[in-house]
């Protein structure tokens, strides 16, 4: 879905040449050029765009609010990184946009992936020996609800949270860009 | 009503209200319970435990055979025993798909209703209980029956009636594997065909029969 403008939107938009200094001007196509990406972005996500639409959109953007934050772009497209979640798209975007970043998001993730692995085979053994200590419940149709024990939870919190803040260090480091 | 020594239906024979059978696995170390039904309806599992002198609290385990809320609501009652519940993992997300539309419309929330652990196609020993867990979607995408090989007991759900099949109109709901499902259930050596709703069928000719009936009849419609 594109970006809703408020009224209130629209009517700094129609004034804002009106009584603006130069720098609020900048400030305001800045802020106006990220919530348009961030609608872009989420297009892009829910598959209604390719990436090749995705680019010309952006372009388009880009020329007529004259604004080329590349940090600001690569800033979003980090936001939209879950490790829990498939981010090939994301990774697309940023070998167009910042290739040099995708092997350190990759080496990130993949980090992620093995830790998070080995802690879901580690809780459902701890688990299923659990039940069966406990409760004499065993056998091959059993399968763990891990959404349930709040160690696992609470570990994969934390690695969650570590994974965002190597991003978000990434974000930060990309201000060579554009 | 008893129909081995291990084994108890708790009926639902009201016209008035939607409810499903329950059904008891009793022996000496574990007590299962089989789709405790509608909560406000419990009170004649309740009566039928009292009867053989237990109670919520001597359930060990409560196993849903889908996360219909006619047969698993009921759960939410165990909250303060030590009673353990699962059902198929596919029928949990069910409900989790639909956890906004139940807390709206029937104010349900699902904290008491969360499963302990999920169960597959397999094996399942609780104490000296062994069942057999199948895979039985068709009527829900997650739905299991349950084999009581020491009795040679089928427990179904709403997979097949005597003389009739579940319903595949509801979300997750699909006909040919209803079909499938069914097809593999008749091939089971059971003397006992425990239905969700309507009257036990017993012996294994009876079994058999009522198999190839529900084919021969519905199985044109899906």
């Amino acid at each position: 879905m594109g970006d809703i403008k408020s009224t209130l939107d629209l009517v700094m938009e129609k004034t804002k040449h009106l009584s603006l200094s130069a720098e609020e001007k900048v400030g305001q196509q800045r802020d106006v050029y990220e919530k348009r990406l961030k609608g872009l972005l989420q297009k892009y996500a829910d598959d209604l765009q390719t990436f090749e639409e995705f680019q010309k959109q952006l372009k388009a953007i880009q020329e007529s609010l004259g604004v080329k934050d590349l940090q600001l772009l690569i800033h979003q497209i980090l936001k939209c990184v879950d490790p829990d979640r498939n981010n090939t798209p994301w990774l697309d975007l940023l070998e167009t946009y910042a290739p040099s970043l995708t092997t350190p998001i990759q080496k990130i993730l993949m980090s992620y992936l093995q830790r998070r692995e080995t802690l879901l085979q580690e809780g459902s053994q701890k688990f299923l020996q659990r039940l069966q200590n406990d409760h004499q419940i065993q056998g091959s149709a059993v399968m763990p609800n891990l959404n349930q024990d709040r160690r696992i939870q609470q570990k994969l919190k934390l690695m969650q949270n570590e994974v965002r803040d190597k991003l978000d260090s990434l974000a930060d480091s990309s201000k060579n860009y554009g | 009503m008893q129909l081995t020594p291990n084994l108890h239906a708790f009926l639902w024979t009201s016209p008035n209200a939607n409810n499903c059978n329950t059904y008891l696995i009793k022996t000496e170390q574990k007590r299962i319970l089989i789709d405790p039904g509608h909560a406000a309806h419990f009170d004649h599992v309740q009566r039928g435990l009292s009867d053989l002198n237990l109670s919520m609290d001597s359930i060990d385990l409560i196993v849903c055979t889908h996360a219909h809320p006619d047969h698993m609501e009921a759960v939410q009652l165990f909250a303060d025993t030590t009673a353990l519940f699962t059902l198929h993992a596919d029928d949990w997300q069910m409900v989790l798909d639909m956890a906004p539309h139940l807390k709206q419309i029937m104010g349900t929330e699902l904290d008491h209703l969360t499963p302990d652990f999920f169960v597959n196609q397999g094996q399942l020993k609780v104490g000296d209980i062994d069942l057999e867990i199948h895979s039985t979607p068709g009527h829900s995408p997650g739905g299991i029956s349950l084999y009581y090989a020491q009795d040679k007991a089928l427990l179904t759900g709403d997979l097949i009636f005597k003389g009739g099949l579940g319903r595949t109109d509801l979300p997750g709901g699909k006909s040919e594997l209803l079909k499938d499902s069914i097809q593999r259930m008749a091939l089971l050596d059971s003397a006992w065909l425990l239905s969700g709703h309507g009257d036990v069928v017993s012996g294994q000719a009876a079994v058999q029969s009522n198999f190839e009936q529900v084919e021969r009849m519905w199985f044109g419609y899906l």
